[in-house]
C-alpha cells in the first residue's frame, strides 16, 4: 500500500481500531456444561439399537420359515417320507 | 505448540474445565480482535467470540497439534465470522448502507482512538457493500494483515484464488470508496 492513497490511509487507520474488551470465559464454560447436560448419552441408544436389530433379524428368520411353509405345506412331510423310502 | 497450550488441551480433553478456561483467557483477546472485523455491534461481537470458543471446545479432539493452537483457533473463528456474514446476508434487506463521511485532512477527530474507530466503521460499511468472499479476503488481507498463504490456509482456497479474489475485491472496494467519498 502506497500510504498516499486515501483508501489505504483509511484502511491503515481502521486497522488501529481496538475491539471492546470482552471476557467470555465464564459464559463459554457455562454453555459447554449446559450443552453437555442436554446432550443425550449415546451408550443406551446403541444398546437399544443393537437389541432392535437382533429382534428384527430373529423375526425375519421366523417369517421366512413361515412363508416357505405356507408356500408348500407338505414339503416337510414329503421330505421325511422320501428319506424313509431311501 | 506452546507447552502451556499443550498441557491445557490435554487436560481439557480429559474434562478439566479450568484448563479450558485458561485456554480461553489466554487467546480471547486475539480472537476478539479478529471477530471485531466481522461486526461492529458489541453484543454480537461477544456472542461470536463465545461461539468460537464453544465450537473450539467441541472440535478440540480434532486438533492434531501440527500448527500452533492460536492459528487453529483463528481458522475456526474466521469460519464463525464468515458464517455470521452469510446468515446476515440472508436476513439483510437489500438497500444502501449509510456511509459515514471520512476525510482525514478536514475536521480531524479529537483523538486517535476515535479516528480509528470511525475509520473502522467506515471500512466496515464499505465492505458490507461487497460480496462475502470479497469482504473476507479484504478483511484478512488488509485489516488483519495476513499473507496470501495464510489466507489460503484460513479459508481453504487456493493461493491463486486468493490472489485473484483480492485483486478484484480491491478494485471493487476502491470504486465504492470513490463513489461514497465526499467530494
Amino acid at each position: 500500500m502506497s500510504g498516499h492513497d486515501p483508501l489505504d490511509n483509511l484502511i491503515a487507520k481502521a486497522r488501529e481500531a481496538t475491539p471492546p474488551s470482552v471476557d467470555v470465559t465464564a459464559h463459554v464454560l457455562w454453555k459447554i456444561r449446559t450443552d453437555a447436560r442436554t446432550e443425550m448419552p449415546a451408550g443406551p441408544l446403541f444398546v437399544f439399537a443393537g437389541l432392535s436389530a437382533a429382534a428384527a433379524a430373529l423375526i425375519g428368520v421366523v417369517s421366512l420359515q413361515a412363508w416357505l411353509a405356507m408356500q408348500d405345506p407338505l414339503a416337510t412331510w414329503f421330505s421325511a417320507v422320501s428319506m424313509v423310502m431311501q | 505448540v506452546d507447552p502451556a497450550d499443550k498441557s491445557d488441551i490435554q487436560a481439557s480433553l480429559g474434562g478439566d474445565g479450568s484448563a479450558y478456561a485458561r485456554l480461553v483467557s489466554r487467546h480471547q483477546q486475539d480472537i476478539s480482535r479478529l471477530l471485531w472485523r466481522f461486526t461492529r455491534d458489541p453484543h454480537t461481537h461477544e456472542e461470536l467470540v463465545q461461539d468460537a470458543f464453544v465450537e473450539a471446545y467441541m472440535s478440540l479432539s480434532s486438533y492434531r497439534g501440527k500448527a500452533p493452537f492460536a492459528s487453529w483457533l483463528r481458522t475456526l473463528a474466521t469460519r464463525v465470522g464468515y458464517r455470521f456474514w452469510k446468515q446476515q446476508a440472508r436476513e439483510r434487506k437489500h438497500g444502501t448502507v449509510p456511509l459515514q463521511d471520512w476525510d482525514q485532512e478536514s475536521s480531524g477527530p479529537t483523538d486517535e482512538a476515535t479516528a480509528a474507530a470511525d475509520a473502522a466503521g467506515t471500512v466496515h460499511n464499505l465492505l458490507q457493500e461487497l460480496g462475502l468472499r470479497d469482504r473476507l479476503v479484504l478483511t484478512l488481507m488488509y485489516l488483519e494483515d495476513h499473507s496470501v498463504d495464510e489466507i489460503a490456509s484460513l479459508t481453504g482456497w487456493s493461493r491463486t484464488m486468493v490472489k485473484v479474489q483480492a485483486y478484484r475485491a480491491r478494485k471493487r472496494l476502491k470504486r465504492l470508496f470513490e463513489e461514497a467519498r465526499p467530494q
